[in-house]
């Protein structure tokens, strides 16, 4: 069994956020990210650390609006007062029956010092609660105009939403915020912490828990409560045993996470754009033209898709400066990702498809979006590495692919990764393969070929006089293969290597043990 | 003026020092005064006010009263505090900014450095048999003290013992020039630790570094010969015998 589950990461964050509690002055902050990334932990930890350094403190309120009644509402914020021990501290509790009440009651507790949290504020962008944000301007305005030592901040998982409430000019709360915290996926180097500490250290694992998970903090601590995937030998076997634990059987953990984050309102022609990009990978408008023929209008599905919904990511290859035609469209979150390309269709097929069979398609999606994820991995840790100049690899500009097709009938340009190094003239090429002996005499050749290929180009010209290093990225490199490739001239980095740029050092105290506060939720009897 | 009791002698200021709590990082840069205090045998004149920033070196402000003393590390990493803090503490200790800028400045870096191991040492044992309060887990991270210190002792290259003066000729300029040199200085820290370690009354010599002109002393003996003097003169009545140690280990003659 591995090590038992803490809160990881998020030093920065935690760090920003306590340094406004202890400032004792009022503030009004918002906590943003996606469904899992880890908002209420990080809320939790925070508290528990105040307290730390001051056992008597005790004001705090945490509750999770309801996708429902104006009553409902009001009901959730009686009873989460009560759980907090804080129905002596409103005067009227009871009667707290709607809105207003809620509002002049959340104003009363922060004037006395108290720091409240709204949980799933994005409810109130419509329905019921819309009201809910002008009254709580007027309480926000009040409590900053004295000198009120207390704190509200909203938390919520839609980022559309949350911009609209918060940053859209016309919102009552606009410009009201004192801090803004965005948490996005875990680093590098906390994957690598955790995958090591709760049996994952393994380098072809850590890819396959990093393609389903990407960096979602509950993803892991699921996986991390697993009993004995650890003591399965074949990646085949424990693959499957994971995706069977947490996303297929019958009382599998995730089961329905996918849908929940399509949020089940996306019509057909935006779910087959997704089902597309994710098991094709990233993909062209061309490409994604000729694979769904029957589509009109692709191009304003895929704006949607892009910035209304954030559900796909454009990328442009270095130095195409915004070109349209050029651009690559893939599914952003890594999970819905593997939901898509792996795990959907695993599902449905369960109804009717023979156990082994069954096996063969999943390891074989899986390994097919392994390779995929892991180029980004690659990115993302070259990146990660050079900005704490831990790395072996300066950039200065962020790292891009390079894909083209040249004009005059010319072999088409591939290249995963092309990295620079201004100040010293260098540029890093990157190939990446999910398994090392996929870098076998026919690829390297045929890399070299695209590195040529792209110095000929107008583009790659201006690197003709730069130092140019041929690097070859997989999850592992056994020793022997390493040294015939270097031994050639070629540059290996696999993910140990990256551990060790970007792993956190052991000589970490311990954290206290973590309060988790009670987190009121909407159902109300 | 010398804080009344040592609870009053470090203070941590807020900032982002990421996932902790103000009290803990107290407790560890307490533990760590602690230490050093009881061996220079005296506080520092006035309270100590720790801050966090965000460049990559600690640093203690110059001709500020309580002194300002600015960390680069963060979050549970005891160990860097420990090391960070306790350098800044041995410059306090020392009088840094009683004559700033001079040629032997490079010693009192040394000095610094060779503190900053000294605390990590004692606290492996301190902590293991009496852990601070108010540290989680105390105890059991006492042993990352002593791997944080050799890790710094090993990545530190020291020429043997009768190679120590060729040593010091060869880089007394670069020295002078640049006195925070930090692989230089670890050399001549690492080099003296162990008599440091078998005799901690040492330190309690050091504490007369700066007491003296040091501006006056034209040569690295010369400095050595005014140390002796000054606590000869104004120290207990014990023998001085730090400035001996350094003198023995680059057979630096009395001139």
């Amino acid at each position: 069994m591995s090590a038992e589950w803490s809160f990881y990461g998020r030093r920065e964050e935690a760090g920003q956020f306590l340094e406004h509690m202890r400032k004792g002055r009022w503030f009004f902050g918002s906590i943003r990210g996606r469904r899992r990334i880890g908002k209420t932990a990080l809320i939790n930890q925070v508290l528990t650390t105040v307290r730390n350094d001051d056992p008597s403190w005790r004001l705090a309120l945490l509750f999770q609006l309801p996708d429902s009644s104006v009553s409902d509402t009001a009901s959730v914020f009686r009873r989460a007062a009560r759980r907090w021990n804080l129905d002596q501290e409103i005067v009227g509790l009871d009667d707290v029956r709607d809105l207003e009440g809620v509002a002049a009651a959340i104003g009363s507790l922060c004037n006395r010092g108290a720091i409240v949290v709204i949980d799933e504020f994005q409810y109130c962008y419509q329905g019921p609660l819309r009201g809910f944000p002008s009254l709580l301007q007027a309480e926000v305005d009040r409590l900053g105009r004295g000198n009120t030592k207390g704190g509200l901040i909203v938390v919520g998982s839609i980022q559309t939403e949350m911009e609209a409430l918060l940053e859209d000019r016309r919102a009552p709360l606009f410009g009201r915020t004192t801090f803004d915290i965005r948490l996005g996926p875990w680093d590098l180097g906390t994957i690598f912490e955790v995958s090591r500490k709760h049996g994952a250290a393994d380098p072809q694992r850590r890819l396959t828990l990093w393609t389903l998970f990407g960096g979602v903090p509950r993803y892991w601590e699921l996986f991390a409560g697993e009993d004995g995937l650890d003591a399965i030998d074949r990646w085949d076997d424990w693959a499957t045993e994971l995706c069977n634990r947490l996303f297929l059987l019958g009382n599998a953990p995730l089961i329905q996470e996918g849908e929940t984050l399509l949020g089940g309102e996306l019509r057909r022609n935006y779910l087959a754009i997704l089902h597309t990009l994710a098991r094709h990978g990233p993909c062209s408008h061309a490409q994604l033209l000729d694979r769904l023929p029957d589509l009109s209008s692709l191009g304003a599905y895929l704006e949607v898709l892009v910035k209304d919904l954030r559900l796909v990511e454009k990328s442009f290859p270095v130095f195409a400066e915004g070109k349209p035609r050029n651009a690559r469209y893939a599914v952003s979150d890594p999970f819905l990702r593997a939901w898509l390309a792996v795990l959907k269709e695993t599902r449905q097929d369960m109804r009717v498809v023979p156990g082994s069979r069954l096996v063969r398609g999943l390891l074989s999606r899986l390994q097919t979006l392994e390779g995929h994820a892991f180029e980004v991995l690659v990115r993302q840790a070259c990146e990660e590495s050079s900005r704490l100049e831990t790395g072996d690899f300066s950039m200065t500009q962020q790292i891009h692919g390079y894909w083209n097709r040249p004009r005059g009938g010319q072999a088409p340009i591939e290249i995963d990764l092309v990295a620079q190094d201004e100040l010293n003239r260098k540029v890093r090429f990157g190939s990446c393969k999910r398994t090392a002996r996929n870098h076998d005499r026919e690829s390297l050749e045929r890399f070299r070929k695209h590195v040529a290929n792209f110095l000929s180009t107008r583009k790659g010209n201006r690197f003709r006089d730069w130092k140019h290093e041929l690097a070859l990225f997989a999850p592992s490199f056994p020793h022997d293969r390493r040294s015939r490739l270097e031994s050639d001239g070629w540059i290996c980095r696999d993910l140990p290597d990256f551990e060790e740029m970007l792993g956190t050092p052991d000589e970490r105290g311990t954290l206290g043990r973590l309060v988790v506060s009670p987190k009121v939720k909407g159902d109300v009897p | 003026m010398t804080p009344g009791n040592a609870e009053d002698a470090v203070t941590v200021v807020n900032g982002n020092w990421g996932l902790t709590s103000l009290s803990e990082i107290r407790a560890v840069l307490l533990s760590a005064y602690g230490v050093l205090v009881r061996s220079f045998e005296v506080a520092p004149e006035a309270a100590v006010h720790v801050s966090r920033w965000n460049r990559d070196y600690p640093f203690a402000v110059y001709d500020m009263r309580p002194y300002q003393v600015f960390l680069s590390t963060s979050d549970t990493y005891w160990s860097q505090y420990v090391y960070q803090f306790s350098h800044e503490l041995c410059h306090i200790l020392t009088h840094f900014d009683r004559y700033k800028i001079h040629r032997h400045k490079w010693f009192e870096e040394s000095l610094c450095e060779l503190a900053s191991l000294h605390v990590l040492r004692s606290l492996a044992t301190v902590w293991k048999e009496h852990p601070p309060s108010g540290v989680f887990e105390a105890s059991a991270f006492a042993k990352h003290h002593r791997s944080y210190a050799e890790k710094v002792e090993k990545k530190t290259p020291i020429p043997p013992q009768s190679d120590f003066p060729a040593w010091l000729n060869r880089n007394i300029d670069l020295l002078e020039n640049n006195p925070t040199r930090r692989e230089l200085n670890r050399v001549v820290a690492v080099s003296l630790l162990s008599s440091f370690r078998q005799n901690p009354a040492l330190w309690r010599d050091c504490g007369w570094l700066n007491c003296w002109d040091v501006r006056k002393d034209s040569t690295f003996s010369q400095y050595l010969n005014s140390w002796t003097d000054c606590i000869r003169k104004h120290g207990p009545k014990q023998e001085p015998r730090a400035p001996d140690v350094v003198r023995q280990l680059f057979a630096t003659d009395s001139e």
